[in-house]
């Protein structure tokens, strides 16, 4: 008995000091990256619904996913009347976790757009259905399967060219097992694998309890964030051991993110082939569906740094005179199958430099590196609202309170 | 491998666990192995400078002694210090040379610690403290350990020599690692970008300077002494008692205290070698010889850290405060014993005096020019303005930070004032079957928290040992 009592009363001292230690963390502000995905059938994983988490990979920002599954928030599924509705699908450049909702650049469009005609801002309502890491393949499937429900006007593909790596299988790397790919076969697409079966629904609903439960502690955000440096540190000495030279001595190797800098690059051919045949694929489905299609080429990192010098270095490592050319060739696929098209990597270096400001990089990370940070998300959303305004019939045909559009 | 990285954690895990196993006449020659590959991991050629040296001082030690008494004794004494300084000056020298990549590869690790080690042991030996070391590995490994490498503490061979063989303490070890692990990390990390920020724009900056004045003596202690602690808890795991560096240095009422509590591993070193030969050397010159004493010292130990104007400053001003501190000794003991009442109030104010005293001076040490410390010093107390607007350009969580590091070095400070860890020890050993059991599973579950962080925190920016590069 006196044992039990003992174990019991050692069991709660244990158990306090676990409590203070997770009031410590929270007090101290110390935080780690928590887990927004959940595995589906179709698209491989998909952000999990009302997760709530940190986002401290870049910057700090606390995620919180909507109901149906994107880092937005809560829409009514109907579009109300007199509303305009943009859906916006992408990877973690349109998903944007880095920022607030306010600082994105769906939030500046309907702002811009509001404010340019004259209209209430909850009348233009840009919806988020990107999400990191997110290939072709997935944003096809999310405009079939998830957007049309809230009846947009006009859908916004925001891309870049690291889309041309992860569409395609042969190069796309630490690929999530689940995540679909498909072939360009005379024009068509052909899907790789069918769609997994779904996974058991009460062993997933558990996990994603178990992820939130874990999102809302800091020791076990802590446990999670050592688990997966541990994998990598691991990873880090299986290389060293092996002893295998990662690039030829005084040669230093380019990365596939390097590589995709040059369009005419011949490992890219299958990838532009894929890529050419989803943007047909989704402009027939936005046809079907009543929707203006836009395809919006984003900038890269390194394409805007503001540092002129440094941005012709790394032109001159990667071999190529422009640090556009990819982009191009993309907005110029688009443009040839009859898409609306804006390519933003230009402007945004217009503004980058007049500005003499990082658009990429946040206070924890380095700059001209990763995602647009807040001013980043500010120049494009500004950007993305004008094209709009300027070509898209969508608002053309709205009603004027205001002067003409090309006056704005 | 800095002392917070993973890597050297699992270094030290493997290295010590291996020594468990090692047969009880091995100890030497597995510590030795195990300093080498330490060493060998951060310079190659470094090791061979170490070795060379280590070898040089061996012979030279074992060849005075079998000339005792004779001149040819005291000169090959003489010579061999004089080529160990040569050979410790050469690398402090060296970073002045304008050729790129040439210091990354030179200097050897800890080159300052082991040319004073070396040095010592020679000495010792001239003088007869101790008789030479017969065998080579026990010397090498004394002079290689690598838990004391990086930045001390300054460990006497004999002391070192003794413990060879000794079981190594693992529970001990390792939460003297744990507690330097958390000075580090948790004070000194969360101190150390707001001092960055001043220091690095002193004279751009339009408030602040406080910041520089007086957090960076108290990120320097939990850094420094953070060093330490993991260096006495590494050397635990191999049965090698460190001796200790620091004993609350910033509570000294003077500034002869005060070097009695800081850095002592050196002091004491200094004071040996340095001081009590040159004291005894001009005892007939009355206060002069005192001065001049304190002021070799003291600027020996300023310029141990490089050659630069700063830290030669540095040694100045406190070969002027340890003058003044030891002229006023006997005029201060005699206002003592005339007015016994005033001493409580003395106390506070000698404590305040020596805090500003040991403030203004480290600020030569650290700031990159004279003219930035002046410049610093002469604004320390103007533009007191609030926290935020000073640390707010280089982090939006910069002010959050720095008060986790502030509010911490006063925990730090409570803890070395009432040590809980004696109370907990007692506790472990003498309290109730419940409380022992808490206690040892509360240890383990922080410990275990503890090194998820630091793994979880590995991806992160760095922040090195300021002493680590001496």
């Amino acid at each position: 008995m006196r044992f039990f009592r003992d174990l019991l009363l050692a069991a709660l001292v244990t158990g306090v000091v676990l409590l203070l230690a997770e009031l410590s963390l929270v007090l101290a502000g110390v935080k780690y990256q928590g887990s927004f995905f959940t595995s589906e059938p179709e698209r491989g994983y998909a952000f999990r619904p009302y997760a709530r988490a940190w986002f401290e990979d870049e910057g700090d920002n606390l995620v919180t996913i909507n109901s149906d599954g994107m880092d937005d928030k809560e829409w009514s599924i109907a579009r109300p009347p007199g509303v305009v509705r943009i859906a916006v699908i992408g990877s973690s450049e349109v998903a944007a976790e880095q920022v607030q909702r306010e600082q994105k650049f769906q939030a500046v469009m309907e702002r811009r757009i509001a404010s340019a005609l004259n209209r209430p801002r909850n009348s233009i309502e840009v919806l988020n259905f990107g999400v990191g890491g997110y290939n072709l393949p997935q944003e096809y499937l999310t405009l079939q399967h998830q957007v049309w429900k809230y009846q947009p006007q006009i859908v916004i593909l925001g891309t870049t060219s690291m889309a041309l790596v992860r569409s395609d299988r042969k190069l796309a790397t630490d690929v999530i097992p689940g995540t679909p790919f498909y072939d360009c076969v005379n024009g068509h697409l052909v899907a790789e694998r069918p769609a997994l079966p779904a996974k058991n629904a009460s062993g997933l609903r558990i996990r994603n309890a178990v992820a939130n439960v874990v999102n809302r502690s800091r020791i076990l955000l802590a446990l999670n964030e050592a688990r997966i440096n541990g994998a990598k540190l691991l990873a880090h000495y299986k290389q060293k051991l092996s002893k295998r030279p990662s690039s030829a001595p005084g040669q230093e190797a380019l990365a596939m993110t390097d590589e995709v800098y040059n369009p005419d690059n011949p490992v890219f051919e299958n990838a532009w082939r894929v890529e050419d045949c989803f943007f047909r694929a989704m402009k027939e489905e936005c046809g079907r569906h009543g929707a203006e299609f836009w395809v919006v080429v984003f900038d890269r990192e390194k394409s805007i740094n503001p540092n002129a010098e440094e941005r012709q270095a790394y032109a001159r490592k990667v071999g190529v005179a422009s640090l556009f050319l990819t982009d191009e060739r993309m907005a110029k696929q688009a443009e040839d199958a009859g898409i609306n098209t804006l390519m933003l990597g230009p402007d945004m270096l217009k503004y980058a430099e007049a500005k003499q400001e990082a658009l990429h990089g946040f206070f924890n990370t380095p700059f001209n590196t990763g995602h647009w940070n807040a001013e980043g998300h500010k120049a494009a959303g500004q950007l993305i609202s004008a094209a709009l305004l300027l070509r898209s019939q969508v608002l053309r045909d709205l009603p004027r309170t205001t002067a003409s559009l090309q006056d704005k | 491998m800095s002392f917070t990285s993973v890597d050297f954690l699992f270094f030290l895990a493997i290295a010590a666990f291996l020594f468990r196993l090692i047969p009880a006449r091995w100890p030497a020659a597995y510590i030795l192995v195990a300093s080498y590959i330490f060493y060998c991991a951060s310079s190659p050629r470094g090791a061979i400078a170490i070795a060379l040296a280590t070898v040089f001082t061996f012979a030279s030690a074992l060849w005075s002694q079998r000339l005792k008494g004779s001149s040819r004794a005291t000169l090959i004494v003489v010579s061999s210090i004089v080529l160990l300084v040569a050979y410790l000056m050469f690398f402090k020298l060296i970073v002045f040379v304008p050729h790129e990549g040439v210091t990354s590869w030179i200097v050897p690790l800890g080159v300052s610690y082991y040319s004073f080690k070396l040095i010592s042991y020679l000495l010792d030996v001239y003088w007869g403290k101790m008789e030479a070391a017969k065998r080579f590995v026990p010397f090498a490994a004394y002079v290689a350990f690598f838990p004391q490498i990086v930045a001390g503490p300054i460990q006497r061979s004999e002391d070192f020599l003794s413990q060879i063989g000794n079981a190594g303490t693992i529970l001990p070890g390792i939460l003297r690692i744990a507690w330097g692990l958390a000075k580090k990390l948790i004070i000194a990390d969360h101190l150390a970008p707001a001092v960055n920020y001043v220091f690095g724009h002193a004279t751009s900056i339009h408030g602040g300077w406080w910041i520089g004045f007086y957090i960076w003596p108290l990120q320097l202690y939990a850094d420094f002494s953070a060093l330490t602690d993991i260096a006495i808890g590494a050397g635990r795991l191999f049965g090698v008692e460190g001796p200790e560096n620091f004993n609350r240095p910033f509570t000294a009422t003077t500034i002869s205290d005060y070097w009695r509590r800081w850095h002592m591993s050196l002091t004491n070193w200094l004071g040996d070698y340095v001081f009590t030969p040159l004291r005894m050397a001009t005892r007939n010159a009355g206060n002069a010889g005192l001065v001049a004493s304190l002021t070799i010292n003291m600027i020996a130990i300023g310029l141990w850290h490089g050659i630069t104007w700063g830290y030669f400053l540095f040694g100045v001003v406190h070969a002027l405060f340890l003058s003044v501190d030891a002229l006023s000794q006997r005029a201060r003991k005699r206002l003592s014993k005339k007015h016994p009442q005033w001493e409580p109030a003395r106390d506070v104010l000698g404590w305040l005096l020596t805090f500003h005293l040991v403030c203004l001076a480290l600020v030569f040490f650290r700031a990159s020019t004279v003219s930035d410390a002046l410049y610093l010093i002469g604004h320390a107390w103007t533009h007191l303005t609030f926290l935020s607007d000073v640390v707010q350009p280089f982090g939006s969580n910069s002010g959050r930070i720095f008060a986790i590091g502030l509010a911490c070095y006063g925990l730090l400070e409570l803890c070395e004032r009432y040590r809980p860890d004696r109370w907990l020890a007692h506790a472990r050993v003498a309290g109730p079957r419940y409380l022992r059991w808490s206690l040892y599973a509360s240890t383990v579950l922080v410990l275990a928290i503890g090194f998820a962080l630091l793994l979880a925190s590995s991806g992160g920016p760095k922040n090195p040992f300021v002493y680590a590069v001496f």
